[in-house]
């Protein structure tokens, strides 16, 4: 099954090459084709569960060729870039009815989910940075999509900035190239645990830590350099906002730290204490910045933010246990919340956006002042906005709730007493804000009825309600049997250095290899 | 374009087949010398530049017409994705060399390099055009500043 491996990355890239070959006209054509492209990456991204891997590309063995590694951690990537993927696609069909040229939209979509694909299974560090760009450049036609003047300001803003951040990260593979001479994670890690090559190079080794955890900082848009964030995603269109807030800012920002900070580097104390710094800072800055914002989405960015902060926090504290050599159940505990909250931030985080792009095209409200009584006239998109809602803010049977409180006791039994008070309070700061949403929608007094121009379509409906029961079905993954299943293999790959290393340096008899087959023909 | 100096327009007239002689070559003969499917392309596009720059957007695209040039763009990466695929379908391994056990070839000759020789004319195509389109948008594009202050795209000539 695992030889399937390349088509994560191959079939989004031919099915976009593709989309750009049909006309303008044909958008019913494009929307089979992205669609039929999403469902096969969902269909192959679930055969794939509970696999480890290492695939050669092309049949040539690690060290001279490129590496794809799947293991729990990719696995859970897959899985929220696939389900992200496909309920964006399902929701663009008609969403992205009054864009022009649906083809290209489509084609730049499909051009991303590749990237992040490959950002997910890459192991290989150069390579990665590549898929990442893939990723992000995208990103920035994405958001920008529209050309209006303040989404080409969001998409320009972005673009600057973010080349400034892949420079870094750049910068830092080639540090690491110029010291150890080679990319690929395996041998890097295997090289950076027996010591820096001379005893000076240390300080180069700690310099590129820093400087990729920035550029990946910047691209998980984490508070100090959030600011291109509540722009790209209150001008983009809203299923671009979605896929990006979902999927993007999760995959080449937080994943690739996971991945370079964890395995490449070894986590250490001092990196540990950043991400927690990091993280309460967004968690605190994002959710008192959103609480008073009077636009929809602008409020969802900001929060977006805020929720990334807690997956940063988790992982902070996880680490600092994992460094500090005490108990591993607790850094366990940390590092499993922190991917629980991932999969939920991949779940809530699109639908509050869906939704909020459901009300816009309907309604043309963006305020939240004007949201009183869409309830009545949209139960559907209420329905699941509420749901959402109560993911995000922790109430109680949804999976927002368990993950939080996972990082919450973490804290508390790692010793960090003022630290889980401050993620409590934080997260009363998110119920109230979208109580307040929640209740302008639903009980709030019109002063004059909200215009329904148009119904919603039927793609949409079914694009919400879908995430609408993944969003109450991640509640499942609190029960220690599923959550052994999926969260666990994951932890195992962010903890498990060893086993990343040998993986990759003795599977040379991958799976994916026929027995008969040779690259050395020519001799 | 006023002013097009006849000794310019002349001498471009006969460098272009040798420019685009040239970059074939460079793109066939890849996998054997210096060069391959980047550069020859990029040579490939700059016989185009030159019609452009020499002799302007209108005889440019009658060389390269613009829809043509934005479909080579989308075959060539096509091209390059089904040579993979096509490694993955006879051997299952991706992007596999799967010409090389049907055609071994001669060391030296322009047949014996597999799909190698596939991958190259794919990127030749891919690069080509997409470098004649992001020549012509530079050419055809222009920011200007309308009443509003907005910055404004228009098509020029």
């Amino acid at each position: 099954m695992t030889n399937l491996l390349p088509l994560m990355v191959a079939i989004p890239l031919a099915a976009g090459f593709v989309l750009a070959l049909i006309p303008r006209t044909g958008t019913r054509t494009c929307n089979a084709v992205a669609c039929g492209a999403s469902a096969a990456i969902l269909v192959i991204a679930l055969l794939l569960f509970g696999k480890t891997d290492a695939y050669q590309m092309g049949g040539w063995e690690i060290p001279i060729g490129i590496n794809l590694s799947l293991d729990g951690l990719s696995w859970l990537m897959l899985i929220i870039i696939a389900v992200v993927g496909f309920a964006v696609t399902l929701f663009s069909f008609a969403y992205m009815d009054t864009y022009t040229s649906k083809n290209r939209y489509y084609c730049i979509l499909m051009l991303m989910v590749a990237g992040m694909n490959g950002t997910a299974l890459s192991g290989d560090i150069f390579n990665r940075f590549v898929y990442v760009e893939i990723a992000v450049i995208a990103s920035y036609i994405l958001v920008g999509f529209g050309c209006e003047a303040d989404e080409l300001e969001a998409a320009l803003k972005y673009a600057v900035l973010g080349a400034i951040a892949s420079a870094l990260t750049l910068f830092g593979v080639a540090i690491l190239y110029a010291l150890y001479g080679t990319v690929n994670i395996a041998h890097l890690a295997e090289k950076i645990s027996s010591g820096p090559p001379v005893a000076a190079a240390a300080s180069s080794v700690f310099f590129a830590a820093v400087v990729m955890l920035a550029g990946f900082t910047y691209k998980s848009a984490a508070v100090p350099l959030h600011i291109w964030q509540p722009d790209a995603f209150s001008t983009a269109p809203a299923t671009v906002s979605a896929a990006l807030s979902g999927a993007l800012i999760q995959i080449v920002g937080i994943y690739a730290m996971i991945r370079t900070m964890f395995i490449v580097f070894g986590i250490t104390a001092s990196i540990g204490w950043i991400l927690l710094c990091i993280g309460m800072l967004s968690m605190a800055f994002g959710a008192v910045a959103g609480a008073k914002q009077s636009e929809l989405r602008r409020m969802l960015s900001y929060h977006s933010i805020s929720q990334i902060g807690y997956i940063l926090a988790g992982l902070g504290i996880g680490s600092i246990v994992i460094a500090s050599g005490e108990d591993s159940p607790v850094a366990a505990l940390a590092i499993i919340g922190a991917l629980f909250h991932m999969v939920n931030h991949a779940v809530f985080q699109p639908l509050l956006f869906l939704t909020a792009g459901s009300i816009e095209s309907s309604t043309k409200i963006r305020q939240i002042k004007n949201l009183a009584g869409v309830a009545r006239k949209k139960p559907l998109t209420s329905a699941a906005s509420l749901i959402a809602s109560c993911s995000i803010a922790g109430v109680p049977p949804f999976g927002g709730f368990f993950s939080k409180m996972m990082i919450i006791i973490a804290s508390a039994l790692a010793g960090y007493y003022l630290i889980a008070i401050t993620v409590v309070a934080i997260s009363i700061v998110t119920l109230v804000a979208f109580m307040r949403f929640q209740y302008k929608m639903f009980f709030g007094q019109e002063i004059e009825p909200a215009k329904i121009e148009k119904k919603t379509p039927i793609s949409m409906k079914v694009a919400m309600a879908a995430l609408s029961v993944i969003c109450i079905a991640t509640s499942l993954l609190a029960i220690p049997a599923v959550r052994s299943a999926v969260l666990e293999p994951a932890k195992e790959a962010i903890v498990d250095r060893e086993s990343y290393i040998n993986r990759l340096n003795t599977d040379n008899q991958s799976t994916a290899n026929p027995t008969n087959y040779k690259t050395e023909t020519g001799k | 374009m006023k002013n097009r100096s006849l000794i310019i327009e002349r001498v471009s007239r006969w460098m272009t087949p040798f420019i685009f002689l040239y970059g074939v070559y460079v793109v066939l003969y890849g996998h054997l010398s210096p060069g391959g499917g980047f550069p020859g392309g990029v040579i490939l596009s700059s016989a185009f530049i030159l019609i452009l720059l020499a002799k302007g957007k209108q005889q440019a695209l009658k060389n390269l017409p613009y829809g043509l040039a934005k479909k080579l763009d989308a075959i060539g990466a096509l091209a390059f994705i089904s040579v993979a695929l096509l490694g993955f379908v006879f051997t299952g391994v991706f992007f596999a060399n799967f010409l090389q056990q049907l055609w071994p070839g001669e060391p030296f000759h322009i047949l014996n390099a597999g799909t190698i020789i596939l991958n190259n004319i794919a990127i030749g195509l891919k690069v080509c055009a997409s470098l004649f389109l992001v020549l012509l948008f530079l050419s055809i594009l222009r920011i200007s500043f309308g009443k509003k202050g907005q910055m404004q795209s228009m098509e020029d000539r």
